[in-house]
């Protein structure tokens, strides 16, 4: 392990000097008369839980190394072949720094998180083959389906990891890339129609969640490390797939997607004897991963009278499977349950009245959002993932603001998000880009919730003040 | 006899109709002879021999603070100013050379002539009963100036590589913004290089696609943006971007077209001089002017650090209307802008832009030059800059084209692409 760390932080250093030492205003690097591009940063985040506990404070001093490339293998009008890949490894050092993060959790949980495992280093490798009106993308990627920000409807292919600072990241920096096969095709039909599917053969990854007593681990351990070892391997008992169409008529971008699934979350197998037979013995998978379907949509539009855009998503889940219990706890039954969920919301950029004219008339990107969703006839004791706590419908708003100072070079950003039972974040951060390479993010994590099992409740205790610095080149 | 009153019948026609035909032609020789001469070079006759003869006092000349009041009067006031004030605007020199004629691609030349005296403008600055060529070789309004330089489509197709730097004169440095690389394709209105005058399938009746493509700095890398205008001239432009954080596509609003770009201090709109719909300005040809411009200058010219303009330029004298675009939108960002427009290539060398409260907020110059094109030579800018007058700040862009006129899918230019293209 130390081995491998030492190597690590070598290779980074090897790539910071060059970095430094051909460090140009051109970023990016282009080779083979421009074939081949490579980019990519260095990265530290580094986050200090300000409230006080004997849980510790740094929870974050992750350092990331991550490269971009692209490579045009073959092109000409007709057929192009060309590869993209991703490489990313970090090193979570807070479990280093602070002694009481450290004796938090469980030391034997702490290789699951402090650094990238095996084959997720190689994030993501694919091979784009176009030809005419049809495209093809094999490989390991991530796929987006929807339109919302700050939470997910309609994107549910790609799972998202959630160990390291919650959804409060980049989707980019958190979606977890699957292998599988992506084709368009663009028909001679009016509107722009096009077609696009997925295909996910074999490859599976849930939704991770970082152990207990981390600072964004929501569950108890043994439970942690049940919901782990029943994460099915892989086979095509896996597979996923999905048909989306998208056209744009009069000014409307709609898109109507079908995707079968298997949720990224477990929920406890219906068998009693199971599971408690699981949870002594162990060796048992007492969480499965359920099968579902998806329909639903997606649009947007723009509004000249009012400078904004309007978009907006609708999922209706058929057949999610959901545990029902009588009494709360074991044994646990299994019901369908039909879900419909929505979102609507708004783009606008904003002249606001003095501030624009100080700022030398730099509109404040304004964004809002408002998602519902509903249990369509509820199961009698119905589990609830904790996002919905008790209730048969959530409302959550969420509000967007950016703009930019000074040519860019301070970017604020906000986003605050309500949901109506009482649980929501705020996040501001403040961005400074200094020179060609060199970025600084100071932000926090303001985290609330009536009640530690539900929503980001769970995580009440976390508020924070982070911190990124990043070298891009 | 009835034969014989017929023949009369018949001379008093002849005599008549070419009484009426020798009327017509006293009366209505201009527009004739006009079409016969066009393209007209900017000087001719007795005004080129008095330009001719004022270049031989300064073709090869240096001009700098010591010697420009000398040639002030070819010069916009706010460029005369910079060079005028090296102690804040740091020190900037050109030099001049002979004006050379550009003459429009044949392609340019024969649709103009073809729809001659058919295109008009209405009272809402709508462009009606338009093909292709300039609409209106000879603009007697603003509006038809307007026109003109947002017809013409500089080879129809192509593509672009722009580096830009911002530069602080205050504190005399200067930061990388980004590169871009640019695609431009006309779907109609083309006049250079097949198919003329439209793509025979154009189903959603796009005018041009343009595609912005972010490749630095690291933190736009991957954004493309994507704006199409329309045939119908009434109809606003849309846009749509690629975020590569979210991995997904974004409608624009036309109201971010007024915001900077990536933080530069030039506007999505400035792109060009005016990149947004005729529509949303009204315009007032205010006269011409004799201006030192940049039309000749291909010269690769990176900005001297911390100063806010280039220094090298090579201009030459060429007559330019100049027009007022006055923003209908009260809430725009800019409440006019005066150009000069090159009536020769239908760039627009020079604008200044006024901020909301009417002062004088920033001024944008831009150098182009002749390249062989696939449909002839075309004019293509090589250079540009937007200076900050108030914040003593520019924006410095120089650009070079990869391609023009060679063909683009037309399948690049549509929201569904941008999702395949990125990453």
């Amino acid at each position: 392990m130390k081995k491998l760390r030492t190597k690590f932080f070598l290779l980074i250093t090897s790539v910071f000097l060059i970095s430094l030492l051909t460090g140009s205003e051109a970023l990016s690097k282009e080779y083979l008369d421009g074939k081949l591009d490579v980019s990519g940063y260095l990265e530290n985040f580094t986050s200090y839980r300000v409230t006080t506990n004997r849980r510790g404070h740094i929870t974050n001093c992750r350092n990331t190394f991550y490269l971009e490339a692209g490579y045009k293998l073959l092109q000409n009008p007709n057929f192009s072949v060309e590869l993209y890949t991703i490489v990313r490894n970090f090193y979570e050092s807070a479990f280093d720094i602070d002694s009481h993060y450290n004796n938090a959790s469980n030391r034997k949980d702490h290789n699951r998180i402090r650094t990238e495992n095996g084959n997720d280093r190689l994030r993501e490798l694919y091979a784009d083959i176009s030809s005419g009106p049809f495209q093809l993308r094999i490989g390991k990627q991530v796929a987006t389906w929807g339109e919302a920000d700050g939470f997910r409807m309609a994107d549910i292919i790609n799972p998202l990891d959630l160990t390291w600072h919650w959804t409060f990241e980049a989707w980019e920096d958190i979606t977890i890339p699957i292998w599988m096969i992506r084709g368009w095709y663009k028909t001679p039909l009016p509107y722009d129609l096009s077609v696009e599917f997925i295909v996910i053969p074999n490859d599976f990854e849930p939704t991770r969640y970082a152990p207990e007593g981390t600072a964004w681990g929501p569950f108890p351990r043994q439970f942690w490390l049940n919901v782990k070892s029943s994460r099915p391997g892989n086979s095509s008992d896996n597979l996923e797939f999905g048909v989306r169409l998208r056209a744009e008529i009069n000014g409307w971008d709609v898109t109507l997607y079908n995707f079968y699934t298997r949720n990224d979350d477990p929920i406890f197998t219906d068998n009693a004897a199971k599971l408690l037979k699981g949870i002594l013995v162990g060796g048992e998978d007492y969480f499965d991963y359920k099968r579902y379907n998806v329909v639903g949509g997606t649009f947007n539009v723009y509004f000249d009278k009012i400078k904004s855009v309007i978009r907006g998503e609708c999922g209706y889940n058929i057949d999610q499977k959901f545990n029902v219990s009588s009494t709360g706890g074991p044994p646990f039954g299994i019901r369908g349950q039909d879900v419909f969920s929505y979102m609507i919301g708004f783009d606008r950029p904003t002249m606001i009245p003095y501030l624009s004219r100080w700022n030398y008339y730099r509109s404040y990107f304004i964004s809002m959002q408002m998602f519902q969703k509903y249990f369509i006839h509820p199961s009698r004791g119905l589990i609830r993932s904790p996002d919905m706590g008790k209730d048969d419908s959530q409302t959550i708003f969420t509000l967007i603001v950016e703009t930019g100072f000074f040519h860019d070079a301070i970017v604020p950003n906000m986003l605050v998000a309500y949901n109506t039972s009482g649980w929501g974040f705020f996040l501001p951060s403040i961005k400074y880009k200094y020179g060609h390479h060199w970025r600084f993010i100071l932000g926090a994590d303001i985290v609330w919730g009536n009640s530690r099992n539900e929503g980001t409740g769970m995580f009440k205790d976390n508020d924070a003040v982070t911190f990124k610095v990043r070298y891009e080149f | 006899m009835r034969n014989k009153i017929k023949d009369m019948n018949g001379f008093n026609l002849l005599i008549r109709g070419t009484l009426f035909l020798s009327l017509f032609f006293v009366v209505c020789p201009p527009a004739w002879a006009v079409e016969m001469n066009w393209p007209t070079p900017c000087y001719q006759d007795k005004k080129l021999d008095e330009v001719s003869a004022w270049e031989k006092n300064w073709v090869g000349k240096n001009i700098d603070s010591s010697n420009v009041d000398e040639v002030k009067d070819f010069l916009p006031e706010t460029l005369y100013d910079r060079i005028k004030n090296p102690d804040k605007w740091g020190a900037v020199s050109f030099t001049i050379i002979p004006y050379q004629e550009i003459k429009p691609t044949d392609g340019l030349i024969n649709a103009t002539k073809k729809h001659w005296g058919k295109p008009r403008v209405d009272d809402n600055e709508i462009l009606h009963d338009w093909i292709n060529g300039i609409p209106f070789p000879i603009p007697k309004t603003g509006t038809e100036v307007a026109w003109n330089f947002d017809c013409i489509t500089h080879g129809d197709t192509e593509l672009i590589t722009n580096r830009a730097w911002l530069i602080n004169g205050k504190r005399k440095s200067e930061r990388f913004l980004g590169r871009v690389k640019l695609w431009r394709m006309y779907f109609s209105g083309r006049t250079d290089v097949e198919p003329i005058p439209e793509f025979p399938k154009n189903p959603k009746g796009y005018r041009r696609g343009l595609i912005f493509y972010f490749v630095d700095p690291r933190d736009m890398r991957g954004v493309r943006n994507l704006s199409v205008r329309y045939k119908d001239t009434n109809k606003e432009d849309s846009s749509w971007a690629f975020v590569p954080a979210l991995r997904r596509v974004r409608r624009m609003s036309t109201a971010q077209r007024g915001d900077s770009v990536g933080g530069g201090d030039n506007t999505w709109d400035d792109t060009w001089g005016w990149d947004g719909h005729i529509k949303r300005n009204e315009y007032r040809l205010i006269k011409t002017q004799e201006v030192l411009m940049g039309r000749h200058s291909d010269k690769k010219l990176p900005p001297t650090k911390g100063n806010i303009d280039y220094s090298g330029i090579q201009r030459e004298r060429i007559n330019c209307y100049v027009v007022e675009f006055i923003s209908k939108d009260p809430g725009y960002v800019y409440s006019k802008r005066i150009c000069w427009i090159d009536p020769e290539t239908w760039r627009m060398p020079f604008e200044d832009q006024y901020d909301q409260q009417g002062r004088l907020w920033k001024t944008t110059e831009f150098t182009a030059a002749p390249v062989q094109a696939k449909g002839g030579m075309v004019t293509t800018v090589f250079s540009s800059n937007t200076v900050d007058l108030q914040r003593v700040h520019s924006t410095p862009a120089i650009g070079y084209p990869q391609f023009i006129g060679d063909e683009i899918p037309q399948g690049y230019f549509t929201a569904d692409y941008l999702v395949r293209l990125g990453h």
